[in-house]
C-alpha cells in the first residue's frame, strides 16, 4: 500500500493531483498535502509517507532544498514540474521519476506503479541530481544512473559502449563487460544521450561514437565496437553517421 | 785677259768632260749670284732611275749610266719597288776666285731627298724625313769654294703614284728665304683653315667620346671614331702641306692606307645606326655590309701596296677598284638616308651630300681655277681641303642630327612619361575607385551585418519579450488549473479561466510583434496577467491599477510588454515569499508631455530578502524575464533614440524594515 504526500505551492495543483490519484490510482492512500514547503517538511516527518509528489518550484524553499533539509529519503520520489528543461535533464541522468504538469492520467499510473515496484532512491542518485542542478547551465553531466533489477549502477558516459533495445527495456553494454537492463525504452535513452556523442544508428541500437572501431560496408553495413561487438547500421542512419564523423 | 779666260773655259769644259761620262754642261756661278728668283737647272742635269730589286749605294749609283734629264723621263717609270729612287746629277763651277758660293738646291716636294757630292752625303731632306727640323724641307744647301768645280748627286725617293712634277731650281740664300717667306705668307689661310677644320673634328670627337661614356649609345662611338679618323687625316694633310714633321713614314702610310677608307666605313655605320637602316632596309643594308668589308680589304691592300710597291692592278683599273666601292657605298647610303622614315634623315642626308659634293667638286672646279700665287688660291688648289671641309660639314650636320635625335628622344621620353604618368594616374584613380567601391561595399556589408545582427537581436528580444511575458511555468500552471476545474466539473470557473488565459495569449502574441501599442492595451494585458496569477494563488495576490485621468489611454503609445516582467517579478519575489501574500499597485502618470511614468509598487519582502532566498535556491533564478526586459529597453533606446529608464527603490516602513519594492519606469513618448 502506497502512502502518499503531495507538496505543491499552488492549491490548484494539489487539488488536481489528489483528484487524479483518486481517479487513476485508487489503491494509494493520500495521507496529506501542503502548499508551503515548510509545512510540507513537517508533514513528511509526521506522516512518514512512502511516496512523495514534490513540486520543484516553490517560493521560500523549493523542492530540492526541502529534500536537502530532510537528509535521508526513506520514500519513493516523484518530482512534479510545470516546465524546467534543466531539472528534467537532471532527473533523467539521475534516474529519478518526474511528471510534467498538467499531469496525464496514464503517466501518473505508470509512475505510481514504478514506485510500487522499485527500490528506494539511492543517496547517490540524489547527490547526483543536486550536483547537476548546481552546475552551471549548459554543463554536461559525465555520469548516468542506470536503474536495473538489482539496484542502480552509476556509469560514466564514456564507459558505455552501446545500448540495445529489448522490448520496453534497454540493455547497456559497458567497457568492463557488464550489461545492465534498464526499465526504459531506447527512445528515452536516445533522448537523454543524444547530443553527448551518442547516436542511434539503428532502430535497436544507440552507440557511443567514441567506441566505434570500424565501419564495415557490404551486405548490410555494420560497426565494430571497441568490445568487438558488431552493431548494424540502418541505411537511413548512415548519412547521420557520416555527418557526425565527416568520413566513411 | 780674254785669252786667259778662253783657256780657262776650255780647261773647264775639258775637265767637265773628264769627270762625267756623259756630256753634261757645268753650271757656272760667280760667287753668290744676285738673282731675283731661282735659276732652273734642268738642262744641266742628268738623271738615272734605279731599276734593280735592291736600292743602290751611292758608290754604285755613281757608276751607273745617267741620261740627259727630261720631264717625261722623270715621270714615266716602271720600277717594281714601292718607292721610286731617282738620281739626278749636276756640276757647278764657282767662277769667282774670291767668293764662296753658298747656294740652295730647291727640288720640289719629295718623300725623301738626299744630296751627295763626290765625297758622300751632304744633306737629307724630304716631306717624310722626320729627322730634319726646320721650315725649308724643299731646300738642300750646297757650297762651292772660290774657283771650285763640284759635282752633286740628288737622290729622291717617291711614292710612284704620288710623283709631283719635277722642279729643280738653284737658289741663292736670298731667293731661298724669299720663296720660303712668300710661301708661308701665301699658305697662312690654308694653314688656318686646315687647323680649324682639324681642330673642330678633334673637338667633336672628344665631345662624342664623352657623350658615349655618358650614354653608352654606340651611335656616339661610331661618330667619335669617324670624327677622330677625320681629324687624324686633317693632321696628316697639315703635316704634309706645312711640313710639320709630325708623322713617321710608316704612320703616313697607315693614314693613307687606312684612315681614308676608315672614314666612309665609320660614317656608314654611324648613319646606319642613327637611321636604323639595318632594320628598315635589311636587304640594302646587306649590300652596304658587303661594301664595308670590301673597304676593309682595300685598306689592307692599299697598305700592302704602299709598303711593298706591288701593284695588283694597272693604274687605271687600280683607280677604278679603289674608287668604285666607296662611290657605290656613298650613293647607296645617300639613297637609303633619303628614303629612311626617321625624322632626322634630312640632317644625315645633307651631311652626306655636302661631303660627297665637296669631295667631287675639285674635279669640276679645279680645271677652272687659274693658278695664281695668292692666299686664297693656295686654299682652292689644295685638294684635301675640300675633302676635309666636306668631312667637317658632314660631322656638323651629323652632330645636329644627334642633337635633334636627343630632342626627339627627350620628347618621346616626356611623352612616354606623361603617358606613363597618365596611365599611372588612371590606374591610381581606378584603384582608388575600386578601393572606394570595395570600402563602400564593405561598409554596406558591415552596416548590413550590423543591421542584421541588430534585427536578429531585436527579433530575439521580441521573442524573449514573449517568453518573458509567457513564462512557460505560468502557461503550464494555468493549464493545470483549467484541467483541475474541468475534472472538478466546475465548468463556470474553467471557462472563465480559459477565456482569460486565451485573451492573454492572444494579446501577448499580437503585441509581441507590434512596435508600439496603446497604454490601454498594455494595461489590459497586464491586468489579465495579474488576474490569472491571482486566480492561481487565491488570496495571496491582490492588485490595483490606477491611471491618471489626464492620460488618453487610447492615444498614448508605448513599446509593448515592458511592464509585465516587473509585475511578475513583484509577484514571485515580493508577494509569494510572504505567507499572507500581498498587494501590487500599478500607477500610470504623465509628469511631462513627452514622458510616461509607471510605478509598480509591491508590499512584498523586499529585494534583499528575495535575493537571499534566491541565492539558496537550487533552481535557476527567476530574473530571466527582468534581464531580458532590461536588454530590450537598451535595444529600444538604441532603435528609437529613447531614454527609457528603470529605477528600483526599496521601501521601508517606519521601523526601517523592508516593506516592499517600488519600480519606477520612465518611458519617453513621441
Amino acid at each position: 500500500m502506497l502512502r502518499v504526500v503531495i507538496i505543491d505551492d499552488e492549491p490548484d495543483c494539489v487539488r488536481l493531483l489528489s483528484l487524479q490519484l483518486k481517479l487513476y490510482c485508487p489503491s494509494v492512500q493520500l495521507l496529506g498535502s501542503a502548499t508551503d514547503s515548510e509545512e510540507g517538511l513537517q508533514l513528511i516527518q509526521q506522516l512518514q509517507p512512502n511516496l512523495l509528489f514534490l513540486d520543484v518550484e516553490m517560493p521560500v524553499m523549493n523542492g530540492f532544498q526541502l529534500l536537502e533539509k530532510l537528509g535521508t529519503i526513506p520514500f519513493q520520489l516523484v518530482f512534479v514540474t510545470a516546465y524546467d528543461r534543466f531539472a528534467v535533464k537532471a532527473f533523467r541522468y539521475s534516474a529519478l521519476d518526474y511528471l510534467l504538469k498538467p499531469i496525464d492520467g496514464k503517466q501518473l499510473q505508470d509512475a505510481v506503479n514504478r514506485a510500487a515496484q522499485r527500490q528506494l532512491p539511492a543517496q547517490q542518485q540524489l547527490s547526483m541530481l543536486k550536483k547537476q542542478l548546481h552546475d552551471k547551465e549548459g554543463s554536461q553531466p559525465d555520469k548516468i544512473a542506470l536503474p536495473f533489477q538489482n539496484g542502480v549502477a552509476f556509469t560514466e558516459l564514456k564507459n558505455i559502449v552501446y545500448c540495445s533495445s529489448e522490448n520496453n527495456y534497454t540493455r547497456f553494454f559497458t567497457t568492463d563487460g557488464q550489461q545492465y537492463l534498464v526499465a526504459k525504452t531506447l527512445g528515452d535513452i536516445q533522448e537523454t544521450l543524444e547530443g553527448r556523442h551518442f547516436l542511434r544508428v539503428h532502430r535497436q541500437y544507440v552507440v557511443n561514437l567514441d567506441h566505434i572501431r570500424k565501419y564495415v560496408r557490404g551486405e548490410g553495413n555494420y560497426l565494430v565496437m571497441s568490445n568487438n561487438q558488431q552493431v548494424p547500421v540502418a541505411r537511413n542512419q548512415k548519412e547521420r553517421l557520416i555527418e557526425r564523423f565527416g568520413w566513411l | 785677259m780674254c785669252r786667259t779666260f778662253r783657256i780657262l773655259l776650255l780647261f773647264t769644259v775639258f775637265g767637265a768632260w773628264l769627270t762625267v761620262a756623259h756630256a753634261q754642261d757645268t753650271l757656272q756661278v760667280h760667287g753668290v749670284p744676285l738673282w731675283k728668283t731661282g735659276m732652273r737647272i734642268e738642262k744641266y742635269c742628268a738623271i738615272m732611275e734605279e731599276d734593280a730589286d735592291r736600292p743602290l749605294s751611292f758608290e754604285q749609283a755613281k757608276q751607273a749610266v745617267f741620261q740627259q734629264y727630261t720631264d717625261s723621263f722623270q715621270l714615266a717609270r716602271n720600277s717594281p719597288r714601292p718607292l721610286l729612287i731617282q738620281w739626278i746629277r749636276f756640276a757647278i763651277r764657282n767662277q769667282s776666285m774670291t767668293d764662296t758660293a753658298d747656294l740652295y738646291l730647291s727640288m720640289g716636294p719629295h718623300y725623301f731627298a738626299s744630296l751627295y757630292d763626290t765625297a758622300g752625303l751632304l744633306h737629307k731632306s724630304g716631306i717624310y724625313e722626320t729627322t730634319i727640323e726646320g721650315f725649308a724641307k724643299g731646300f738642300l744647301p750646297l757650297q762651292l769654294l772660290p774657283g771650285q768645280v763640284k759635282m752633286f748627286w740628288l737622290r729622291t725617293e717617291d711614292r710612284r703614284s704620288h710623283l709631283v712634277p719635277p722642279s729643280l731650281t738653284l737658289d741663292t740664300p736670298f731667293t731661298c728665304y724669299k720663296l720660303v717667306a712668300e710661301g708661308m705668307q701665301r699658305d697662312r689661310m690654308l694653314f688656318l683653315l686646315l687647323s680649324m677644320l682639324t681642330g673642330s673634328l678633334f673637338f667633336i670627337s672628344f665631345f662624342a667620346a664623352y657623350q658615349y661614356w655618358l650614354s653608352r649609345d654606340s651611335s656616339f662611338l661610331w661618330y667619335m671614331a669617324y670624327t677622330l679618323s677625320s681629324a687624324i687625316i686633317g693632321l696628316f694633310w697639315l703635316d704634309i702641306r706645312h711640313q710639320l714633321s709630325l708623322y713617321s713614314a710608316v704612320f703616313h702610310d697607315l693614314v693613307f692606307a687606312f684612315f681614308l677608307y676608315c672614314v666612309p666605313v665609320l660614317y656608314s655605320l654611324f648613319i646606319g645606326k642613327m637611321l636604323h637602316l639595318s632594320v628598315q632596309f635589311p636587304r640594302s643594308w646587306w649590300l652596304v655590309r658587303i661594301l664595308l668589308v670590301v673597304a676593309v680589304w682595300q685598306m689592307v691592300l692599299q697598305f700592302v701596296t704602299l709598303r711593298t710597291g706591288y701593284f695588283l692592278f694597272s693604274k687605271q683599273f687600280g683607280y677604278f677598284v679603289s674608287m668604285a666601292p666607296v662611290t657605290l657605298l656613298n650613293l647607296i647610303l645617300l639613297g637609303l638616308t633619303a628614303f629612311s622614315r626617321e625624322k632626322i634623315r634630312w640632317f644625315m642626308f645633307c651631311g652626306l651630300l655636302s661631303m660627297l659634293l665637296l669631295w667631287c667638286m675639285p674635279m669640276i672646279v679645279f680645271p677652272k681655277i687659274e693658278f695664281r700665287l695668292n692666299k686664297w688660291n693656295m686654299v682652292l688648289i689644295f685638294l684635301p681641303f675640300y675633302f676635309l671641309l666636306g668631312l667637317t660639314i658632314e660631322a656638323i650636320c651629323f652632330s645636329f642630327a644627334l642633337s635633334y635625335r636627343s630632342k626627339l628622344i627627350l620628347q618621346e621620353k616626356n611623352r612616354l612619361q606623361r603617358q606613363y604618368s597618365a596611365d599611372l594616374e588612371q590606374a591610381l584613380a581606378r584603384r582608388t575607385a575600386e578601393i572606394a567601391r570595395q570600402n563602400e561595399s564593405l561598409e554596406k556589408q558591415k552596416i548590413q551585418q550590423v543591421q542584421t545582427a541588430f534585427e536578429k537581436k531585436l527579433a530575439e528580444s521580441e521573442m524573449s519579450a514573449l517568453r518573458a511575458r509567457m513564462n512557460p511555468h505560468f502557461i503550464f500552471n494555468c493549464l493545470n488549473s483549467i484541467k483541475l476545474y474541468t475534472l472538478e466539473n466546475d465548468a463556470q470557473t474553467a471557462s472563465e479561466y480559459l477565456s482569460k488565459f486565451s485573451r492573454l495569449i492572444r494579446r501577448v502574441l499580437e503585441d509581441a510583434t507590434a512596435e508600439k501599442i496603446t497604454v490601454a492595451k498594455e494595461l489590459e494585458t497586464l491586468q489579465l496577467y495579474i488576474e490569472l496569477e491571482a486566480m492561481r494563488f487565491k488570496d495571496k495576490v491582490r492588485y490595483s491599477i490606477r491611471v491618471d485621468d489626464e492620460i488618453d489611454q487610447d492615444l498614448v503609445e508605448i513599446p509593448p510588454l515592458l511592464l509585465q516582467p516587473y509585475v511578475e517579478n513583484a509577484i514571485w519575489h515580493g508577494l509569494m515569499h510572504r505567507p499572507q501574500g500581498g498587494a501590487i499597485e500599478v500607477a500610470v502618470t504623465q509628469p511631462a508631455d513627452n514622458c510616461l511614468q509607471v510605478d509598480i509598487t509591491d508590499n512584498g519582502i523586499g529585494r534583499a530578502a528575495a535575493d537571499a532566498l534566491n541565492s539558496k535556491s537550487a533552481t535557476r533564478k527567476k530574473s530571466f524575464g527582468l534581464q531580458m526586459t532590461a536588454e530590450r529597453i537598451d535595444i529600444l533606446n538604441q532603435v528609437y533614440g529613447m531614454q527609457a529608464a528603470v529605477v528600483v527603490n526599496d521601501l521601508t516602513d517606519n521601523a526601517g524594515t523592508a516593506s516592499g519594492t517600488k519600480v519606477t519606469m520612465k518611458i519617453p513618448l513621441f
